[in-house]
């Protein structure tokens, strides 16, 4: 049995010591999330115009075309539910912000909790949604927070991403990516999504947060700025009319309720393929022309 | 719980040093020390199926003393046909009901019939066709004589609730597993390192292989009326490996836990994808069923005796019954009278014993003759298990059209096939390895046992960054629905 247990022990310390090197160095890597956070903390003083929500505002509204100083706050999968928290967080500190840009895309009133992600906004955001103690988490990043592959990738790679204003953008297109093929498969996946959703009533609390949120911003006197950002039409050609047409009357309803402004640019045909990463995601050149639009629909505001 | 969860990881280490640490090599108080744990096991998936595992338990021990004591036949058929009606009767409750009652209602509507018969939504409690089965020949040997009653009910009940075995088998025997449970049991040193090796390749072919294969293979069974002939018949290839190492690794992993408290199971598996023929591919895969099967319906029904009518007959019907054993739909009775079907040529040509040993024992290469028999094997597998995993046999049917047309001479392409080749390459030196060990009990069983530490040590790291780098997402072992 000794010989037994010590074999083990032997051959378990180099996979210990692995594990323990892998662990410190995940809990040091570069992580947007910091970077965005700590962004916020910096320029919360002169920020007017806050832009939240999922991927497409993270990559599509770049903050240095804004005359007014801007801050992206959105990231990617970044639900209305996250959107609400960090309002309710930094709204004290942002003490000059007059407008929230928010996203409203096609299956934004569908998606609430993250579980893969809600430790991200506890560790960096301090947000704790659903009081979870995060044991697992805290005690691994290899297994928990990441999985094991995109552990490996993040240590591979380790790249210092350049962030202007909570911004990074996307370079160029992927020409491959903008087929009708991916186009058919991120519509499906979407409709997923919101069926999942529907089974689930999950939709009926994001409803409500996304009005909690506007209720809130408007008695803040800030107004807020609903977009539907551009997609290409090898992706938007499979939306579901029914759903979009829900999200229409959905915002139509909070028009009536609320100030606000809604911008839907989901068809817009000043954008062209040139102008997307990929289907549903804009590249520099399209983030620069769609950041100038929303800036000129802000100032005509004013 | 399952065996590829950090739950388990915790569980079993707590179990082996109670066990070896704290129980003074007791054997009675390890064996109630191995049967709470058991218990414990069964009660992580849901605590309420207990009772019927324990009731279970309780008959068969009752039933088992009854048969002995009988002095007449006919008292000792009935207390024997009492545990067969009650343990059958839950099965066919908790299985089958909702099949019976659908597919009565159907046959009444095709004869213009309206009924109304309510399927109920029944759970299936996890293991019950595994631990039914334990019991079943536990009393049909006390019958027949060929084992004495196990009078001591603790020892009884963790012959029906190792918890190693308890969900997804091997089906035990009590002329195998009682005796070790009664008998006193030491540290051995190169037993519990061989048990750790077959946990390790269980976990290799469960998480690497098989999670990894399902992602693909659920993928295109999911979405078959969207894919060509040639993706069908990839989709049906990464389902023949799915199953195999998910029901095969848990079995390692079983085989493997077991061997840490110093007891052995039944082997279950046996490289099966290297049979030369059908007759063979049944010797070697779930073998503690296929035998269960020969030893207490093929051979009660007469087996090979009286003639090749009824030879024929009776291997429909053990077929048959094994594909509705595995749940209560059409497909998996097709699937069971296939491999009958299959099986037919060597029944008819008395050639079903022609493979009795290892494909190319003792060589590196098969012979050219052996190779294709085994390609040909493994493909009469593969059209089987198209009816074991379509939804229904519809289903199967279109799976079939598609792969029999035009559309089998086109590259394979489907959802997320570029991320495929990894697995694919996995696949082809998971085959290697496991060629490689066809001679042993498992693939990696002396695999490196004359290699210096170092290197045995690098062979076990690797498979461990394997399991850890290739994980696919978590999915249930499939014969836990069983």
């Amino acid at each position: 049995m000794k010989k037994f247990l010590l074999t083990i022990l032997f051959f378990i310390i180099p996979l210990l010591l692995l594990f323990i090197f892998v662990e410190f160095k995940l809990r040091t890597i570069n992580s947007e999330y910091e970077k965005k956070q700590k962004g916020l903390l910096e320029k919360s003083s002169e920020i007017e115009i806050l832009f939240l929500g999922n991927s497409r505002a993270d990559n599509g509204l770049n903050p240095t075309f804004f005359s007014k100083p801007a801050y992206n706050l959105a990231y990617g999968s970044q639900t209305i539910l996250y959107d609400k928290a960090l309002v309710l967080k930094y709204l004290p500190i942002l003490k000059k912000l007059k407008h929230v840009v928010l996203s409203l895309d096609y299956h934004t009133l569908y998606s609430g909790y993250l579980q893969e992600r809600d430790f991200f906004y506890y560790h960096y955001f301090g947000i704790n949604i659903k009081n979870k103690s995060f044991i697992k988490e805290k005690l691994s990043y290899f297994f928990y927070v990441y999985t094991p592959k995109i552990s490996i990738k993040l240590l591979k790679e380790n790249k210092d991403v350049k962030m202007i204003n909570g911004w990074t953008g996307n370079e160029s297109s992927i020409a491959s990516r903008l087929t009708e093929r991916y186009g058919r498969e991120r519509a499906q996946s979407f409709d997923l999504t919101i069926n999942q959703s529907r089974k689930t009533k999950e939709y009926i609390e994001v409803q409500k947060d996304y009005e909690d949120l506007i209720r809130f911003l408007n008695q803040n006197n800030i107004t807020p700025i609903i977009v539907t950002a551009p997609c290409n039409k090898e992706f938007t050609k499979f939306l579901d009319e029914k759903i979009n047409q829900y999200n229409l009357d959905f915002i139509q309803k909070m028009k009536k309720k609320y100030n606000l402004v809604y911008l839907n640019s989901l068809n817009d045909s000043r954008f062209k393929k040139t102008d997307f990463y990929n289907n549903d995601h804009l590249n520099i050149i399209g983030a620069e022309k769609y950041s100038k639009i929303i800036d000129s629909l802000i100032n005509a505001q004013q | 719980m399952l065996f590829n969860t950090l739950n388990f990881a915790i569980f079993l280490p707590i179990v082996f040093v109670l066990y070896w640490f704290f129980t003074k090599r007791d054997l009675r108080v390890q064996n109630i020390l191995l049967l709470v744990s058991s218990y414990f096991f069964y009660a992580c998936w849901d605590w309420r199926f207990m009772f019927l595992l324990i009731f279970s338990t309780i008959l068969d021990y009752y039933t088992g003393i009854k048969i002995h004591e009988s002095n007449s036949k006919k008292r000792k058929q009935l207390w024997l046909w009492i545990s067969i009606g009650i343990n059958l009767g839950f099965l066919g409750v908790f299985k089958y009901y909702n099949f019976f009652a659908s597919s009565f209602g159907d046959a009444l509507s095709v004869l213009g019939i309206k009924t109304n018969l309510s399927t109920l939504q029944i759970m299936l409690p996890v293991g019950i066709s595994f631990y039914t089965f334990h019991g079943l020949s536990y009393v049909i040997d006390l019958y027949k004589d060929r084992i004495k009653p196990e009078r001591n009910f603790i020892d009884y009940s963790l012959f029906v609730s190792f918890f190693p075995l308890l969900v997804a088998g091997p089906i035990e025997r009590a002329t195998h597993l009682l005796p070790q449970i009664k008998k006193s049991r030491t540290f051995d040193y190169s037993k519990s390192i061989d048990g750790l090796r077959q946990i390790l390749w269980g976990l290799f072919k469960k998480i690497v292989i098989a999670d990894n294969c399902a992602e693909f293979a659920n993928e295109i069974f999911n979405n078959s009326a969207h894919y060509s002939g040639s993706t069908l018949l990839l989709g049906a290839v990464f389902f023949t490996f799915q199953i195999y190492c998910d029901f095969s690794g848990y079995s390692d992993i079983a085989l493997g836990t077991a061997r840490l408290f110093g007891i052995d199971l039944l082997r279950n598996f046996a490289f099966p994808y290297f049979s030369r023929d059908i007759a063979e591919f049944w010797r070697r895969w779930h073998i503690s069923l296929s035998s269960w099967f020969k030893d207490y319906l093929y051979i009660p029904l007469g087996g090979s005796k009286g003639g090749m009518w009824n030879k024929i007959r009776n291997t429909f019907i053990i077929f048959i019954v094994s594909g509705f054993w595995h749940g209560a739909n059409w497909t998996f009775i097709v699937w069971g009278f296939l491999n009958a079907l299959f099986i037919m040529p060597s029944i008819l040509f008395n050639t079903n014993r022609n493979n009795l040993n290892i494909v190319a024992q003792g060589k590196y290469l098969p012979t050219l003759s052996d190779f294709f028999a085994i390609i040909k094997t493994f493909f009469l597998a593969v059209l089987a298990w198209i009816f074991f995993r379509a939804n229904n046999l519809t289903h199967a049917f279109e799976i079939l059209s598609n792969i029999f047309s035009k559309s089998i001479i086109s590259a394979p392409s489907f959802k997320g096939s570029a991320n495929s080749f990894p697995i694919l390459i996995l696949l082809v030196i998971f085959n290697i390895v496991e060629w490689l060990g066809r001679e042993q009990q498992f693939a990696i069983a002396r695999i490196g046992l004359n290699w210096k530490r170092p290197i045995r040590w690098a062979f076990y790291y690797v498979i461990i960054f394997a399991i850890i780098y290739f994980g696919g997402k978590e999915q249930n072992f499939i014969y836990f629905q069983f």
